[in-house]
This record gives structure tokens, sequence and C-alpha cells, in this order.
């Protein structure tokens, strides 16, 4: 087809984690000497990554989490700029990369495929015919003149996605689209990307799910720490990914200060989030039973060791677990923590994993800690009975920290007898 | 980059689509330009949504908008005009004050509001794309809606006065066009200088409060409470070093027939503005991705 219809050169994307210096310090520097003035804390979400493709591709993005693989949809999609390098590109664009951003809960379904167009920057002339085609392939019709704050999870999730891929775009950027929604919208949806990428939509497919990755793309490229490692056909890359031992690669996003994670006895190396089938996933399902693996390395000889994990959410930990027994370390070695978290636990929030070991070496105690271990987010699927009783009832869908199924019972006690009026 | 070209673009028989080009430094003030027509529809947007954002939550609602205006100039009418009897050439106090005031409102209230407005939109800068130069022009609309409900209360106390005094202290129809031309100006200007102090609020707050200081001096340089006859004529140049004092005076005029018109001053005003505006979309357009990165 000759034409690429994305060619990504050189892409970097600099974030400064520390505050800007102020005017008055900028000022103030320039009278310094010029050795003086120290490096910015500066973090690549993305450097160096190129890669041109043809239209109609599927590609996939997979890496750790942090590895830069929104970066690099949020700069196709124009909502921020590269830092260096440059993207050329063929045609529309249509992100759906948080799903929903841009919707007004106040305003109905209707009114809101309209403002997606205006976002979008399309003629309002073919208004109807679009809105007719969204609806119905989300399924809510009779919700159409709904406000958006009436409706479920899934009924949302599944607007978002249907008004992206109704646009026809050249290229779709979807960011973990399967996260959320039951699994014959996740089907359906999987099925209309293969269709658009076989009519030549050129589809960017970011996801944890390896199964879908492999099924749907015709290409697949791993990031990590903002690095393109691999790029290639799904089978070989997501092999490669899923053998890798993936340990935190120094320099990437979202890490914690350096340092406090290992010292001279031990380190912590990896804390991932894993499905019951050993997936590496990035968000998690209340229904789903899931794992933390947690990698650390022992590199003294003769230590005993011992774990604990805090899940942090909305500001407070929500819960602590430890690990039950001390393991003792004859020899340096790397050890595999797995921590089974029950479906049906945890609430429909986001969660930071806080991973600390206790290492005692003689009778001397030193901790290894990893504060930002892990951020993950937990979708409920609300039957949308218990959705509106709890907002009926606490006037949000969305409370708590833990969400645990009970055992509930119910029996009646007594009868009541109803005795007629005026006699 | 949404630019749609056609829906038939998916088949693989449709000519090549646009091509478009992402690099560090953003695109060209004028692309951006260009891009606005296609996006037109979110003027309305944010300016809807920046007057409801203000009065959602407040007992009185829409009755703000006419207390707001009305409460300042009442009492600068008590004070200018009742205690220091600053005299007002040919109409009475309350309306001299009140067509002043309501031109230079609208020129601090627009560049107030185009101020705040990267830093209040944030939500949507940093998801979704679209030319940004749109929220700090479409945010000044609370600022017209000010204006407009100031030509309303205008329009009764000039009902009232030919009532009481019997006699319309309306302007000529031929005036009428220089006031719309300070409406113009003073919007255009709020506007060039919006772009500007906008991505530098979205990072220093300090912006914003150093400007309100800066505007409540302003109201004092330019004549808005007192008129122009009030200086000495030998100093009256230096006042019109005040690109504000130009157009303050050419919607009096245009409005009430008071006064002099410096029509050299206008014209000037209108450089000044152009100057301004063409120098805001060069510095906004290069560095507002940045600014709203560091937010």
């Amino acid at each position: 087809m000759g034409d690429a219809s994305v060619r990504v050169s050189n892409l970097g994307k600099c974030y400064r984690t520390s505050k800007p210096p102020s005017p008055w310090q900028q000022i103030a520097a320039k009278f310094r000497k010029p050795a003086a003035s120290k490096p910015a804390n500066e973090i690549w979400a993305l450097k160096d990554v190129s890669f041109a493709l043809e239209r109609g591709t599927i590609l996939g993005v997979i890496g750790p989490n942090g590895a830069g693989k929104t970066t690099l949809l949020k700069i196709l999609a124009r909502v921020t700029l590269p830092t260096e390098g440059r993207v050329v590109g063929r045609g529309t664009v249509a992100p759906l990369l948080e799903l929903g951003a841009g919707l007004q809960p106040d305003m109905t379904a209707r009114e809101n495929i309209a403002m997606y167009m205006t976002w979008n920057g399309l003629p309002q002339a073919d208004v109807e015919r679009r809105t007719d085609e969204i609806v119905s392939f989300a399924e809510i019709e009779e919700f159409i003149d709904t406000p958006l704050k009436r409706f479920s999870n899934g009924m949302y999730v599944r607007l978002a996605f249907s008004m992206a891929i109704n646009m026809q775009p050249d290229i779709l950027l979807a960011d973990e689209i399967l996260a959320v929604g039951d699994l014959t919208f996740q089907e359906r949806c999987l099925q209309r990307v293969e269709e658009a990428g076989a009519a030549g939509m050129t589809v960017f497919f970011v996801s944890h799910d390896m199964a879908a990755i492999q099924r749907l793309c015709t290409r697949v490229i791993l990031l990590n720490a903002g690095q393109l490692v691999l790029d290639g056909d799904p089978e070989t890359v997501v092999n490669h990914y899923e053998q890798a031992a993936w340990t935190m690669a120094p320099g990437g996003a979202k890490r914690g200060k350096k340092g406090r994670h290992a010292n001279e006895h031990g380190e912590i190396l990896s804390v991932r989030l894993m499905s019951a089938d050993d997936r590496e996933i990035g968000v998690a399902r209340h229904e789903e039973e899931l794992q933390l693996r947690v990698t650390f390395s022992v590199l003294t000889a003769g230590i005993t060791a011992r774990a604990i994990v805090l899940m942090n959410a909305r500001g407070v930990v929500a819960f602590r677990t430890a690990q039950p027994a001390d393991i003792t370390v004859p020899e340096p070695g790397i050890f595999a923590i797995r921590v089974r978290i029950p479906a049906r636990l945890l609430a429909d929030t986001i969660y930071t994993v806080k991973v600390g070991i206790l290492l005692v070496k003689d009778g001397e105690q030193s901790t290894i800690a990893m504060d930002n271990a892990l951020v993950f987010r937990v979708y409920a699927e609300h039957d949308k009975g218990d959705k509106s009783l709890l907002t009926l009832y606490h006037g949000s869908s969305m409370s708590g920290v833990v969400m645990p199924e009970l055992e509930w019972d119910v029996a009646r006690e007594r009868d009541i007898v109803m005795v007629p009026e005026g006699r | 980059m949404a630019l749609l070209t056609s829906s038939a673009s998916n088949e693989l028989t449709a000519p090549p689509p646009e091509e478009w080009v992402i690099e560090p430094r953003g695109r060209s003030a004028w692309s951006q330009l260009r891009e606005v027509w296609t996006y037109r529809r979110l003027f309305g947007y944010f300016g809807k949504r920046s007057v409801e954002r203000r009065y959602r939550n407040t007992v009185l609602g829409p009755a703000w908008l006419i207390i707001r205006p009305v409460f300042p100039i009442a009492v600068r009418t008590l004070v200018f005009g009742g205690v220091l009897g600053v005299n007002s050439p040919g109409v009475p106090y309350f309306l001299f004050t009140m067509v002043g005031s309501s031109v230079w409102d609208l020129f601090s209230g627009c560049l107030m509001w185009s101020t705040r407005s990267l830093q209040l939109n944030r939500g949507f800068i940093g998801r979704l794309y679209f030319p940004r130069v749109i929220v700090p022009a479409a945010t000044m609309a609370l600022a017209f809606l000010n204006f407009l409900i100031m030509l309303g209360i205008m329009a009764v106390a000039l009902g009232y006065y030919y009532y009481t005094d019997h006699r319309l202290y309306l302007a000529p129809p031929g005036n009428m066009l220089w006031a719309l031309g300070a409406v113009i100006v003073s919007a255009t200007l709020a506007l060039g200088i919006g772009l500007w102090t906008s991505p530098m609020n979205a990072q220093y707050r300090d912006v914003r409060f150093t400007l309100s200081y800066i505007l409540e001096f302003w109201a004092l340089l330019t004549p808005v409470m007192y008129p122009l006859s009030h200086i000495p004529a030998k100093y009256h140049w230096i006042v019109f070093l005040n690109p504000l004092a130009g157009v303050v005076q050419a919607f009096k005029w245009g409005v009430l027939g008071i006064e002099e018109l410096n029509v050299t001053a206008f014209v000037i005003d209108i450089g000044i503005t152009l100057l301004v505006l063409l120098s805001g979309l060069w510095y906004f357009t290069r560095v507002e991705s940045q600014a709203v990165d560091r937010s």
C-alpha cells in the first residue's frame, strides 16, 4: 500500500517530576555559574521510539505499567506534545484514551454524541445518521434521551466505545478498552476492531490482555521504561514479554525514590498484578480472583525474610496482609511471592500497593520497601439494581475500600395479621 | 487533527487522506487558527459552561447577574456623584458612570476571565485535543453577558430619566458606530493580553492576583468615574497614553454623545490592539502545551 498511515520517528516525551523553578529561581540561576546548576529531575516517559505502520495495521502496544504506552497514545491524540522527534500520519484520529473523556453526565446520550462530534471537529450534518449507528451498536436505543448520570457503568462504556469507532476514523487509539464492559460487549468490540482493520483503519490497541492481543493484532510493539524493546509479529513479542522477568527498570515512570527498595541484603525486583491464570494485567475485575506477584532477591546467606503487603485506597489502608511465617534463606537467590486475592473482595476503586520485606541477619533487622509499587483499578459489573440501590442510599456508587461478598441470610420471623379496620 | 475528510476514506480505493505532523514545537499559530473554524461550536460550549459554573450553587442564581454590576455603580454614584460632587457633562451622574463602567468592566472582565480560563478548564485540556485558543476567547462570554445586562439597566435608566427629566440622553444613531467600535476594541485588546497571561496563570496563580490589582489602579487612570474635562487639557495626551482612555471616550461619545471624541487616540488604540493580539497569538501557541503539562 506504499504510504505509511503513521510514521513515528525518534519520539520522546520528558516529564519533570519536581516543580519547575519559579521565575525568581530562573533569574537567580542566570547569575550563577553554569556549573552550579544541577540537572532537573526529569523522567523520560518515552525515548527514541520509532516505527511506521501501514494502513489497516492493528498494532498491539504492550508493556508493564509505566512503560509509556499511554504517553504514546496521548501524543498521537495530541493531548500532549512530544519533547523530541515527530509523528507523521494520514487521516482522522479518534482517541479512546480515558473512557468517557469529555462526556457530560448532565447531558443526554443524544446531546453527548453531538458534543463528541464537536470535540472531534466533525461536521454536524450527518449527526442523525451517526447517532442511530452509535446507539444501536451500544444497545442503548431506549436511553437515548436519558442523561448519562443515570447510565450504568456498562452503558457508559458501550456508548464511549461506540462513539469512537462509529466516527470511522482512519486511526483509532484504544487504551484498555477491554478493561470494562461485559464479556459479550467485549467480544463485539473485538470483532468490530477486526473488521475496521480489514477495512483499512489503523488501530493502536493497548491492552494487558495477551489473549486479545494475539487474536486481534497484526503486529505488536513492546515498550518498557519508555523504550521500544521489541517490534514484530504478535506471537514473538507476546512470548518475549511473558517470559521476561519484568524487573522495575531504573529511570522509568511511577517509581518510588530509588534506594529504599534495596539494601545490601536484598532488593525488591518487581511487583506485578496477575490474573488467576498467570497473565499480567493492568486492571482488575471485582468478580475475578487476582494474584500479586512480588519478586525479590536475597544477596546475603543466612537471612530470614518476611513480607507484608499494604493495599491503599482512597487515602487509607484498605487492608494489610502479612506472610504467615518467615522464610529462611541459606543461599542467595531470587524469590517470588504470590499473594492470592480472592474474587469479590476488592471494591470498584483504585488501589495502590505497598510492599515491605523485613530481613533479619544475625538478629539485626532491616527493611526494604516499595511505596508505590503498583497502582491499579478495579471495575465491578454492577447489575443496575445494586447500583441504583447504593446511589439511593448513599448518593454515590463508588464508596468503601473493600466490597467483600458476605453471607446473607433472610428469613421470615413472624407473620403479621392485618386486623380489619372498624371492627 | 480530527479534521474529517470523508467517511469513505476507510476504503482502500479512496485517495489518501490529509497528512498531519506532530512535532515538539506544536503547530504554527496560523494553522491553529484555521482549525478554530472546524471546532467553532466549542465557543458556545465553553461560553455556556463558564456562565453555568459561575452561578451554580447560588441561592439568588440569575439575580446575581443584576446585583453584581449595579451595586458598585450605585456606591460610586453615591460617593462621586453625591458626596464628592464630581460633575458629569450634561447627563445624570448615574448614567455617566454607568456607561463608562460598562465598557471598562467589559474590558477588565474579559481580561480576568481569559486569564483564568486555561486553569479553569484544565480537565478538558489534559484529556482532549482541540485548538486551545478557543478557551480564553470563549470564557469571555461571562464578561459579555455582564455587559449586556448593563446595557439593559442602562436602557431602563434612560427610560426613567426620560420620564423625570423629559429628556432622552441617548446620542444620535450616527454615534452608535463608535460605541460598537469601542466594544470590539476593548474585548480584542483584553483577549490579546489574555493570550499572554492565561498560559502564565496556568503555571503561576500570582498572575491573576497581580492583574486584579493592576486593573483596580488602571480603572482610576481611565476616565470612567470622572469626565476628561476634570484634567487640564495640556495633560490630555498623558491620559491617552492609556489605550483604554480612547476606548472609553469613544463609547461615552457613542452612547450618550458627551465629551469629545479623540479619533487619533482611537486609531492608535486599534493599532496597539492588533499588535497585542498578534503577539499574544504567537506567544500562546508557542507555550500553551508546556503550560498545561506543568500546571
